[in-house]
């Protein structure tokens, strides 16, 4: 039997960014890596998709923004709460919210080429921070994010953002920092 | 207002579509139809209706349809349903999602057939 990766997300934002970026990162270890976008599905089909994919013996990551929840923990409970079939160990929540990997991922260079401010870290950056610091020259936010992933720097992301770096280190997507500094 | 013919122009798309399926599912005699995408402006409400028309006509004749509607799919049994996709090289394949293993644990977990093509995994 093929072994899959579904990644859970939760809506167009976040294929956008896993597609780009995550997806290439797992290809090689799995027959396929499908992302399914949940914020429309009711929850109930949700929880039985999860349980059809453990039925497979496929895996999953279910990935959620922390929203207004104070914890990761708080946020885990919330979901242990929604869908019963959901483990623990699959769940990674975004701090706060998928802008905030987005824009972990300019670089020195990429700020400067598109005149956006420097954040050194990104861990507070709602949505509606993000959109105020979109440029004018560009037509859509759409257009901003496609831009952004154009020039992705999972080192820079992975600085400016604790929960990427999280993310990123549980799957072994990269390198270690630290022992990239140490060569 | 009586006896009055009403021009073909005046009626909406869904309703010359309703009756040329009407004419092409009971009155042609040909033994094999293929009908391209026969719910465009086709209420949804109405979908059901039409699919259950198909089924009728087609014990006595063989019946093809090419669909990209949702409604479609949830009304078709998956047994009837033949998926064309493409592959990593840009060629076509041909598949039954019936035969595949985990689309049928999806559908016994109660994950919709219309749900799996939304979500681009009949292809599984």
């Amino acid at each position: 039997m093929k072994k899959r990766l579904f990644i859970m997300v939760e809506g167009e934002d976040d294929i956008r960014f896993f597609g780009r970026i995550i997806k290439p990162l797992f290809i090689s270890r799995y027959d396929s890596v499908e992302i399914i976008p949940y914020a429309s599905i009711r929850r109930t089909k949700v929880n039985n998709f999860l349980k059809s994919v453990r039925l497979m013996k496929n895996d999953y990551i279910f990935v959620a923004d922390i929203d207004t929840e104070q914890s990761v923990r708080d946020k885990k409970q919330i979901l242990f709460y929604h869908f019963s079939n959901i483990e623990s160990g699959s769940i990674i929540v975004v701090i706060k919210e998928i802008e905030s990997w987005y824009y972990a991922g300019l670089s020195w260079e990429s700020v400067v080429n598109l005149g956006v401010p420097d954040l050194p870290v990104t861990d507070e950056l709602t949505k509606e921070n993000f959109n105020r610091l979109i440029p004018r020259k560009f037509d859509s936010r759409i257009d901003f994010m496609f831009e952004i992933l154009k020039y992705f720097s999972m080192d820079s992301a992975r600085m400016k953002n604790h929960s990427f770096r999280f993310f990123v280190d549980r799957y072994h997507l990269a390198d270690p920092i630290h022992e990239r500094s140490q060569t | 207002m009586q006896n009055h013919d009403l021009p073909p122009t005046s009626l909406s798309d869904g309703t010359m579509t309703i009756f040329a399926l009407i004419i092409a599912l009971y009155f042609e005699d040909k033994p094999f139809i293929i009908i391209e995408e026969p719910v465009t402006h086709i209420h949804p409400f109405l979908v059901g209706r039409v699919i259950t028309m198909m089924k009728e006509s087609s014990k006595s004749k063989q019946i093809m349809i090419t669909t990209h509607s949702t409604e479609v799919v949830k009304h078709a049994s998956i047994e009837d349903l033949i998926l064309i996709s493409r592959d990593t090289e840009g060629f076509s394949v041909v598949s039954r999602p019936a035969d595949k293993e985990e689309v049928r644990t999806f559908l016994e977990n109660e994950i919709g057939i219309e749900e799996l093509y939304i979500q681009n995994l009949l292809g599984l």
